[in-house]
């Protein structure tokens, strides 16, 4: 939110009636964060405005009550559940018995808002977890110019392409079906001399859009990124053709 | 929650459950697509396991803890769709939300409540109906308000006030809410 607002709480000549109806366009979400603090500075040396709070809170939390009901998609939450597994894998010990398949990281599809909860945010670009796979909070969006190729997709109207920038290597993909129901996307890299692909630990499911941004870990001396589409909590060895083949140079 | 904190997939499970139609239905209210709901549902949730910690039961319950989440999200993606296709939506929007085949999944939840708020909204004049509405579901500040409605960004501002007012006073006298 960006909107600015004529309420100055450090205004000295500030009349009370001036405060009048700044709480309820705090609950109602209307200030953005720098005003929201200042009101709310403001509010704790103001009896009006902290009565107001107080008061008006109940009214505006009641207000999604008056919105006709409707079920969640089962979908949205074998997506949300997908990620959270994984992360909850992922953040346990790894004597876990839990280990190994069930503690690979599911790479999120709405990046920038999956990264603002963990404090960090890259220009349009992002990675899951709760780990910064770049490190140091470095994103890919922040270094140095990637080198981007396009990859081959078998599925129609999708696209995808490879980005590579300072030893970090990354998928972003297009209109991208969802999977399967209890299907997820698995990513993997295919090194030369080996038959078969190795997997990695990312997976993933677009945005309902068919958007996705996925960290391919682990990429040194791989010749190829491919994406298979495979049960949830991934395989490890494709179970399917490659929907995506990359190559890196 | 507690166990939500502390990282506990099972327990969050349990909170998604509870809630999920409640914030989907917020959403769908607000944005008036599937599409962007369903994000909207996805955002708040995943940001509520990675940032559960910052929950305090001391200032409400889960339930008004998600739905403002869930309400500052949908009006983030309101405002990335434009203050046209914004006004579009909710001039327009609600056709589509009442008669659309999403009617058959209707799940009523809380109904007196929601009766209850809903003719207390009902209730109020209609000019602080009106800027209530615009503000919450519609993701309008009062400027883009005061801006539509021609009038004055205080007389604004005072509407939301006392609209909120009357609807805390017309709870407060049906469900017995403390003074």
């Amino acid at each position: 939110m960006s909107e600015t607002h004529d309420f100055d709480a450090h205004d000295p000549q500030s009349p009370a009636e001036l405060c009048c109806g700044e709480a309820a366009v705090y609950l109602l979400g209307l200030l953005d964060e720098p005003h929201s603090r200042v009101f709310l500075e403001h509010a704790r040396s103001c009896a009006l405005c902290s009565d107001d709070l107080a008061a008006l809170a109940p009214a505006v939390d009641s207000l999604p009550t008056t919105v006709p009901q409707v079920s969640a998609p089962a979908h949205a939450k074998r997506r949300v559940m997908a990620v959270v597994r994984s992360e909850a894998a992922q953040r346990a010990p790894r004597s876990s018995p839990q280990a190994g398949v069930a503690r690979r990281r599911l790479v999120l599809r709405r990046p920038a808002l999956a990264l603002a909860g963990a404090g960090l945010l890259a220009a349009g670009v992002a990675i899951g977890g709760l780990s910064a796979p770049f490190g140091g909070g470095s994103t890919p969006g922040g270094g140095p110019a990637a080198r981007v190729q396009s990859a081959e997709v078998t599925l129609p109207g999708a696209s995808a392409a490879l980005h590579q920038s300072a030893g970090h290597t990354w998928l972003t993909v297009s209109n991208m079906p969802e999977p399967s129901s209890g299907h997820v996307y698995e990513v993997w890299v295919k090194r030369p001399g080996y038959a078969l692909p190795q997997p990695t630990n990312s997976l993933f499911a677009p945005t309902s859009s068919g958007a996705a941004t996925v960290v391919v870990p682990d990429s040194g001396g791989a010749d190829e990124v491919l994406v298979t589409q495979e049960p949830a909590g991934g395989t490890q060895v494709p179970t399917g053709p490659a929907v995506i083949v990359a190559r890196l140079s | 929650m507690t166990l939500v904190q502390a990282g506990d997939a099972d327990a969050f499970e349990v909170v998604y459950d509870r809630h999920c139609d409640a914030a989907f239905s917020l959403a769908y209210r607000m944005c008036g697509r599937r599409a962007t709901a369903e994000d909207v549902l996805q955002e708040t949730f995943l940001a509520l396991w990675r940032t559960g910690a910052r929950y305090d039961r001391t200032r409400g319950s889960v339930r008004n803890w998600i739905l403002r989440i869930v309400h500052n999200r949908a009006v983030d993606a309101l405002r990335r769709g434009g203050i046209r296709d914004r006004h579009r939506l909710h001039e327009e929007g609600a056709v589509e939300r009442v008669a659309g085949p999403e009617d058959t999944e209707t799940q009523v939840l809380g109904w007196e409540r929601a009766e209850e708020v809903r003719g207390a909204l009902g209730g109020l004049p209609k000019e602080q109906s009106r800027v209530l509405e615009l503000a919450y579901f519609g993701g309008f500040t009062h400027t883009e308000i005061a801006s539509m409605l021609e009038m004055p960004i205080g007389t604004v501002k005072g509407r939301m006030r006392l609209g909120l007012a009357k609807l805390r006073l017309t709870l407060v006298a049906e469900e017995g809410l403390p003074r």
